[in-house]
């Protein structure tokens, strides 16, 4: 099994830095996602591990090997694109099994493996059709098995879903988990989606600005952003911030007192300017106007079959909430927002990191 | 509010269309239907109307000048389109791989197309001249036997002619393959490369057949041009030595204008035509199967 390292990763495009410092450990048989916004390098940071992309500085380590300058065909790796990129004028078949007979692959072998993988991803009706005889989830389907047939030991996917419709990349999605789980292998998936990384990940990485934000599980991630940028990035809608000023050990927002001890693992000095966050399904809304919490008008309900989503403004604040559907509100309504204290997640208001 | 219909506007289109197609129809076609009828009639100095069955095309086909002119015209295509594609290919792919200086380039490579055919017939005449061209630059440097004499030798001559229209061609087919090139999705050139793939398998399975519509395109103008082919032999060698290098357009043009045989010009240009055709519509049948496929 093929673990992948690396080392103080920099690269460049001319004078201009994308990646900085990126050191990562993605052990043997790991699903991991690098996600983070459009042009925060995922993808350059992908070819790179590929050999598709050159590197300014730090190292490359694959199945324990420096494979910083090693040719993309000689790393064992395989990769899936989002634009499928299979070989135009070929064959299903021979899409499948060009690589392999360039690779001098012995004739049996590669039928072998040709049939075993387009049984797995059930494209063996489709093997004698041409590329532009298939849809775009077919497509995938068989840009997916150029790479199983490979052999290789870490896939590297970049956005493979993106160019489908709903239904399908789900259905595809479910597919890649099965692929993950048969087949053991190291996966490095890069979405912008993070349903996709939530669902599939069992480590996710989230970039921005040339570095790496944090890592951990979907649940750490989700649960213990490491700062305000991981704890606005992921989740739908995203969480609520409440700027706040330290007193007495609670934060004072907006003149309310909200406590904050239990989201802390120590207590702060007064006076520290903090943002207090707090996801929408950890807030309860009390259409009573009199009950306790934080009292805010309804500005737009919308429906969405079992729940509803508040979209609730206190002054220049907006803030959004879950309800089930049967908590009658409308828009205009006085609510109150009655916010779980050790759901509550603290971040230093200068530089955004978790308290 | 009066919204005008689809077929409405059609209609419009089309009558706007019909004088000018009536023009084209009448003028294009009309000419070459002429031409042919012509070709089965007496016609020598002016045009009869005395039918002749096929005895100019017969007349035509023992006509050892235009048996000369043919070969010329089917050796000039069988050297000068495989090897026009080749360094049009191989010019457009290295630029296309992102080398310094690419509109420099571009621009050299294309200037020979800017230049007319008469002019690119001269300046290789210049060049290939025995004794001012490049063999006396050579004998100046000082290799004293350096000769060159392929264009006054009735062997060689149509290779020099093949050779300057590569040099003429080959930018223009440069530059029609590299905006195929800059259509190949970048996703396809990582895949080639992580699965090891050799270049020139790369560009003989992958990209040239992703590029179909551009080769077709490049195949059509090239074509043109070999039948087309006329005024580079009248700035080069005028035909010879003796017959050498005539082709069909030059026996056509002699033989309407000068040897005033109206009627043996009109079997030989609707000989060319029909050559044309038989060459031409399968290509452009081709190119547009071929875009059909890639949407
Ligand atoms: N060839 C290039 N030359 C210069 N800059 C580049 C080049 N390719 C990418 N960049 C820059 O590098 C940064 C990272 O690009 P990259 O394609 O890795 O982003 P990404 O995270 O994959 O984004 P997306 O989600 O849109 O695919 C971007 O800011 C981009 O502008
Ligand atoms: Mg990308």
């Amino acid at each position: 099994m093929t673990g992948v390292q690396l080392r103080n990763l920099g690269i460049r495009y001319g004078q201009v830095e994308v990646l900085k410092g990126i050191d990562l450990d993605i052990p043997a048989s790991e699903f991991i996602v690098l996600l983070g916004p459009s042009g925060c390098g995922k993808s350059t940071l992908l070819n790179a591990i590929a050999g598709l992309q050159d590197v300014a500085e730090g190292q490359i380590l694959i199945g324990g090997h420096d494979m910083t300058n090693v040719e993309p065909k000689n790393r064992g790796i395989a990769m899936v694109f989002q634009s499928y990129a299979l070989y135009p004028r070929m064959s299903v078949r021979g899409n499948l099994s060009f690589g392999l007979k360039v690779a001098k692959v012995a004739k049996p072998e590669i039928e072998k493996r040709v049939a075993h993988v387009a049984k797995m991803l059930q494209v063996e009706p489709l093997l004698d059709r041409k590329p532009s005889q298939l849809s775009g989830g077919q497509r995938q389907r068989v840009a997916i098995g150029r790479a199983v047939v490979r052999d290789a030991g870490v896939f590297l996917f970049d956005e493979p879903l993106s160019n489908l419709d709903a239904q399908l990349r789900s259905d595809l999605r479910v597919e890649i988990k099965r692929l993950h789980q048969r087949l053991k292998s190291t996966m490095i998936y890069v979405t912008h989606d993070q349903i996709e990384a939530m669902t599939l990940a069992d480590r996710i990485v989230v970039m921005k600005d040339r570095i790496i934000q944090q890592q951990g599980t979907p649940d750490e991630i989700y649960n213990k952003p490491a700062n305000t940028f991981v704890a606005r990035f992921v989740g739908s809608p995203a969480m609520n911030f409440l700027e706040g000023v330290v007193k007495g050990g609670d934060a004072i927002v907006d003149g309310e007192n909200l406590r904050i001890a239990a989201a802390l693992s120590s207590p702060l000095v007064d006076g520290r300017k903090v943002i207090v966050g707090i996801r929408p399904e950890d807030m309860a809304l009390q259409a009573d106007e009199a009950a306790l919490g934080l009292a805010v008008e309804v500005d737009v309900v919308e429906p969405m079959g079992a729940e509803r989503m508040v979209w609730c403004r206190r002054g220049d604040i907006g803030l959004s909430t879950r309800t089930p559907s049967s908590t009658k509100v409308k828009s205009g309504d006085k609510v109150r927002l009655d916010l779980s204290e050790e759901r509550l997640h603290i971040f230093d208001a200068e530089t955004g990191k978790r308290l | 509010m009066f919204v005008r219909s689809p077929s409405s506007s059609r209609l419009q289109a089309v009558l706007t269309l019909v004088p000018v197609a009536f023009v084209v129809l009448s003028v294009y076609v009309g000419g070459v239907l002429w031409a042919a009828g012509i070709s089965f009639t007496r016609s020598s100095m002016l045009p009869n109307y005395r039918f002749a069955g096929f005895a100019q095309y017969i007349n035509l086909f023992s006509n050892a000048r235009w048996q000369v002119s043919l070969g010329n015209m089917a050796l000039f295509a069988a050297i000068f389109i495989p090897a026009t594609l080749l360094i049009g290919y191989s010019m457009a792919a290295m630029i296309n791989r992102g080398v310094r200086g690419e509109n420099a380039l571009r621009t050299i490579y294309l200037y020979p197309f800017a230049m007319s055919f008469i002019v690119t017939g001269l300046v290789w005449r210049w060049l290939l001249d025995p004794n001012f061209g490049i063999a006396d630059v050579a004998r100046k440097l000082g290799f004293e036997n350096a000769s060159f004499n392929w264009i006054v030798n009735a062997d060689m001559a149509i290779f020099t002619i093949i050779i300057a229209a590569i040099w003429h061609s080959s930018g223009l087919v440069m530059v029609v393959l590299l905006a195929g090139l800059r259509g190949v999705d970048d996703d396809l050139w990582k895949a080639i490369r992580i699965e090891g793939i050799p270049a020139w398998k790369a560009h003989l399975f992958i990209i040239m057949p992703s590029i179909g519509a551009s080769i077709a395109t490049a195949l059509v103008l090239m074509s043109l041009t070999v039948v087309r082919l006329f005024d580079v032999v009248v700035a080069m060698t005028g035909g010879g030595p003796g017959i050498a290098t005539d082709v069909p357009a030059k026996f056509i043009i002699d033989h309407m204008f000068e040897r005033q045989q109206v009627g043996l010009a009109s079997a030989a240009a609707t000989t060319l035509l029909l050559l044309v055709l038989v060459v031409a519509v399968p290509l452009l049948y081709l190119k547009d199967r071929r875009k059909g496929a890639a949407r």
